[in-house]
């Protein structure tokens, strides 16, 4: 039977090599693309299998989970009757039991945690940090920190950052320079989040360029953790030499309001690129920084379009009131229909005895064309 | 003690509240959606409904105005319970009728202290019901620089921004 | 002497299809392979992205949704809810009523206690001539904004006066019966805020069809592949086209084509390149390519990204007839868009527009069907003259055969690595089961509308509208009825 298959294989062998080209190709191509084809199902077929498998362990578990979590924290008598913390006991026999050894099963537990962690803060919140630690999940966390691939490291990061697991520094910065740009970010913003030294370090050594996704993990990261002292800006405004990095600082400036910054602000406008000084106006404005409107009014008539309008924003939201025929004069005179828009805005955001009474005036006054653009801003009903 | 109605898609915080809620002795009722919420809301009267803004079917805001249309829920207390924050739906929740509003993540404690209180209210205005009490509440948001202070009679919400000196205003 | 004219025409026929499909098969094989590598990349990346993060975020770029609506009477409230339940906290929904001859603006009016307003309205491109613009009086609706302007009898006249009324930055152009996936906004806005160094003029993600899909109100409960024979094929193709196709060609940044169905675009370059083309065929694709046009003649770095997500779910045509039209326009569009654009061909003045997507979709997109069709001809000359080499001619059709049956199985793969879409078991067999007779039954269809496309182009006939009767989508069954 053997020899007689070998025998056969050898036969079309040699004749296979007398077929034409183009033959040869397309017998070779229809074995691959029949093995392929077989393949991708089986692989289709054990992913789906593996995904049922994983799904139903979930539903069998998560209730369980869900129920420890609640009776142990949620509802624990000793948190009612406003015992500290760190004396908070918990039942022993509930959390050691034996499913609880199980990798699978504290990888959901560590999920599920994190879900309620997300949902509610306070004293209810640090239990269940407590519980994270007295069930000894930060080693499996820890754990997957030292994996080789980058997807769990970022995985670790993210669970010992959201349960407020301190890292220590010698173990975060290595990653912070690791080849892999996603690591990279996620390590620089735990680093941000957890260390008590400086966590603003990176803005003075960061030479790529700050992603405006990453711009928004970070700063909600910023905003929100509790124990950051919040340095004054301004430093890297005036001194760093990373756009993103000043581009988002302005944006942390407005946050915190600090009026401190203005000076540093200000200076950016003499900068030659348009869009960075469209930022720093559009800063301005929101600190209502009134040293800044008559620069800003000088300096309008040789700026491109989007500083312009940015010029015009930033005068409504400083509202002095001393500019108002600055402002009624572009809304009269200017070519650009965004332009007298924005004019018209800012007048009407001054919301003085005077801006109102120009308002009226021009009503009465302008082209039907102006007039409805006076209307539009003025109608509570439309929102943007 | 009372009916709740919690509106909230998020399968752990619905399960969690109502947890935290039956224990303190309210009647809790689940909706996972817009959909659900309004069936219950035509169909019942609760005393005070605790809802999300993102969900299903509707939007929170909505939701709010429509318990607010409804003669029946002119004492039914709304607390919106949301992740996002921005100034801008604070203030229409207000403005809608939403009596408070509460940043996730919660504090569990507050949150009951904030329903207790805000039952005890409109059980004292159902009895009194000819000059309702002007109440002021504070809600801190999450931008560390505003500090809101909301003053509610009856329907209507009007938000006081504490400002910085200004130089004088023509 | 006819002999010779033969041998000489026949050999070069045969010399010119075996190059062309050597190449052809070529091509897919590499978008197979690359299109897997950037899938693998996102999967991982996106594993362990929070997108609440930008739900909550104040620093999230404004986006408005962009739908026209034209006789969209029966679904019109549920959908328009539906868009309005979207996850992101910056953005707008822009209804334009085209002209409808039913009930859909007051049907909109009583839902959503809409009032006219004075509006100021910007002509960045012209349209047709708005009649008014409409705004809610309830707080709880003020993202929406209703457009009623005149039919101007194509979706790109409705679309232009959209981006016309629209705030902010960017827009999201779809058709009011999509259903779109609650992250949609905050999931095609990423690659726009990730990219290191290109300005990223539009964004898409995969389409599929709501065909057989459990829905309720607008919002799908349950994935099922379609039921009837066309929609199956149609969501095999959409499976092929987005996640082997389009994920290939964004790693190459060479993408041809952002759906109209779906896409996310940046609305200053849009406006600078001139707004849609009510007189195209394929609008979408036509404004995609001017929009590149621009970017290139300005010299300026841009990018078209892809992301292997479904976020949008469609009603497809289930009768012949309705498909027959959609392939017809399609095809005409097509060749409109050739002889448009011809001076992109191979200009290195445009690079990758000139160079790879323009070629590629000249002679594998737009030559396919005439070459295949010429194939055939040939075939049953050679029939006739009885030259026909049997074996070699049926290892020929195994061969390609097995070759589609392989690219369009991966590409199913492929899909189901992003996600497992269909919760049921049965439905992935359905569509594997449409993959093997796609190449008898589906594809000499569209081979034949096509042709009929081009002819249509060629005649400067008339198109008839004609719309997809909206049956609306059938409501959630008790689980007895669907079997």
């Amino acid at each position: 039977m053997f020899s007689y298959l070998r025998d056969l294989l050898y036969q079309s062998y040699v004749e296979f090599g007398y077929l034409p080209l183009f033959i040869e190709i397309a017998l070779t191509f229809i074995i691959i693309a029949i093995t392929s084809t077989i393949s991708a199902y089986l692989v289709i077929i054990t992913k789906r299998y593996r995904g049922y498998v994983k799904e139903k362990r979930l539903a069998h578990i998560s209730p369980i989970v869900e129920a420890m979590i609640t009776e142990q924290v949620l509802l624990n008598e000793d948190l009612e009757k406003n015992v500290p913390v760190e004396n908070i006991e918990f039942d022993s026999n509930a959390i050691s039991k034996p499913m609880y050894k199980r990798a699978w099963v504290r990888q959901i537990l560590i999920d599920i945690l994190i879900q309620y962690r997300k949902n509610f803060g306070g004293e209810v919140g640090f239990l269940l940090r407590k519980l994270y630690l007295d069930m000894n999940l930060q080693k499996d966390s820890f754990a997957k920190l030292k994996s080789f691939k980058w997807e769990r490291k970022i995985k670790a990061l993210s669970e010992l950052t959201q349960l407020d697991i301190p890292i220590s520094d010698a173990t975060i910065l290595p990653l912070t320079n690791s080849k892999n740009p996603s690591l990279r970010v996620a390590a620089r913003n735990a680093y941000i989040q957890l260390s008590k030294n400086e966590p603003f370090k990176f803005f003075d050594i960061a030479t790529e360029p700050l992603l405006p996704w990453d711009q928004l993990d970070m700063f909600r990261i910023i905003t929100s953790t509790k124990e950051i002292a919040i340095p004054s800006f301004s430093r890297w405004v005036s001194y760093s030499n990373n756009k993103s990095v000043i581009s988002f600082c302005l944006k942390l400036i407005a946050h915190y309001d600090q009026q401190t910054a203005i000076p540093a602000v200000m200076d950016l406008l003499s900068n030659r690129d348009h869009y960075f000084r469209a930022d720093a106006i559009n800063c301005l404005g929101k600190l209502s920084a009134e040293e800044a409107e008559g620069r800003l009014v000088k300096m309008y008539s040789n700026q491109p379009l989007n500083c312009q309008i940015e010029i015009l924003k930033a005068l409504g939201r400083i509202a002095s009131g001393r500019h108002l025929d600055f402002l009624r004069h572009e809304f009269i005179y200017s070519t650009n229909f965004d332009a007298r828009m924005n004019a018209a805005r800012s007048i009407i955001k001054h919301n003085t005895e005077k801006s109102r009474t120009i308002v009226e005036e021009l009503i009465k006054t302008v082209t039907s064309e102006n007039q409805l653009i006076l209307k539009h801003c003025n109608n509570p009903l439309i929102k943007y | 003690m009372g009916d709740i109605l919690v509106i909230e898609d998020d399968e752990i915080m619905l399960k969690a509240i109502k947890n935290i809620l039956s224990k303190d002795g309210y009647n809790v009722l689940i909706a996972k959606d817009g959909k659900d919420a309004f069936e219950n809301i035509q169909t019942k009267t609760f005393d005070l409904v605790l809802t999300d803004l993102m969900m299903p079917y509707a939007n929170g805001l909505e939701i709010v105005s429509r318990i607010r249309q409804e003669e029946k829920n002119n004492n039914t207390g709304v607390i919106v319970v949301s992740s996002v924050g921005n100034e801008d739906t604070i203030t229409e929740a207000f403005r809608l009728g939403a009596d408070d509003y509460l940043k996730k993540p919660i504090m569990a404690g507050e949150l009951l202290i904030r329903i207790r209180r805000l039952l005890n209210e409109k059980a004292k205005n159902a009895a009194a019901p000819v000059a309702p009490p002007r109440v002021t509440k504070t809600v801190t948001a999450a931008t560390p620089r505003l500090t809101k202070t909301t003053a509610s009679d009856g329907d209507t919400a009007t938000l006081v921004k504490k400002k910085r000196a200004k130089t004088l205003k023509k | 002497m006819f002999r010779i004219f033969w041998e000489y025409t026949s050999a070069f026929f045969e010399g010119f299809v075996f190059i062309y499909g050597v190449t052809l098969l070529s091509i897919y094989a590499l978008l197979a392979i690359l299109s897997f590598i950037n899938i693998r990349k996102f999967v991982k990346k996106d594993s362990y992205v929070d997108y609440k993060v930008i739900t909550s975020s104040p620093l999230a770029p404004g986006i408005s949704v962009i739908a026209p609506a034209y006789n969209e009477g029966v679904t019109i409230i549920n959908n328009v809810r539906s868009l309005l339940t979207l996850d992101y906290p910056n953005y707008e929904v822009i209804i334009i009523n085209d002209g409808s001859t039913d009930d859909t603006l007051a049907q909109l009016v009583e839902e959503f206690s809409l009032v006219k307003v004075d509006f100021a309205y910007n002509v960045k491109i012209v349209s047709e001539p708005v009649r008014g613009v409409y705004a809610s009086t309830n707080p709880a609706y003020a993202k929406l904004l209703i457009v009623d302007k005149v039919n101007g009898k194509s979706k790109a006249d409705a679309s232009n006066a959209g981006i016309n009324a629209a705030s902010f930055p960017y827009f999201l152009c779809t058709d009011v019966d999509c259903i779109l996936h609650e992250q949609t906004l905050s999931r095609l806005v990423k690659p726009i805020m990730e990219e290191e160094s290109k300005r990223v003029i539009a964004t898409g993600a995969t389409l599929r069809l709501a065909n057989s899909c459990e829905i309720d109100k607008s919002v799908i409960t349950k994935v099922r592949a379609p039921r009837q024979l066309l929609p199956r094929f149609q969501e095999m193709e959409y499976i092929r086209a987005f996640v082997l196709g389009k994920m290939g060609w964004s790693y190459m940044n060479a993408v041809p084509n952002v759906s109209g169905g779906l896409g996310l675009f940046d609305k200053e370059i849009v406006v600078r390149a001139g707004g849609y083309d009510p007189l195209a065929f394929g609008e979408d694709m036509e404004l995609l390519l001017r929009m590149c046009r621009y970017m290139e003649v300005n010299k300026l770095p841009y990018a078209i990204r892809y992301i292997p997500v479904t976020l949008c779910w469609t009603e497809g045509p289930t009768t012949l007839k309705v498909f027959m039209r959609q392939t017809t326009r399609w095809g005409r569009g097509l060749v409109q868009l050739m002889y448009i654009h011809r001076m992109l061909f191979m200009n290195p003045r445009y690079k990758r527009i000139g160079l790879i997507v323009f070629p590629y979709n000249f002679f594998f997109e737009m030559l396919a069907p005439i070459i295949e069709f010429v194939g055939i001809i040939y075939y049953i000359l050679l029939i006739c003259f009885g030259l026909v080499n049997w074996p070699y001619a049926i290892i020929l059709l195994i061969f390609v055969y097995t070759y589609s049956v392989m690219i369009t199985t991966l590409a199913v793969l492929w899909d189901q690595l992003t996600f497992k879409y269909y919760k049921d078991w049965k439905d992935i067999i359905r569509i594997c089961m449409m993959v093997f007779v796609e190449l008898i039954l589906y594809h000499p269809l569209i081979v034949i509308f096509a042709l009929r496309g081009y002819l249509y182009f060629v005649t400067g006939r008339k198109h008839t509208w004609g719309n997809m009767q909206r049956r609306g989508f059938s409501q959630k069954q008790p689980a007895a009825a669907t079997s």
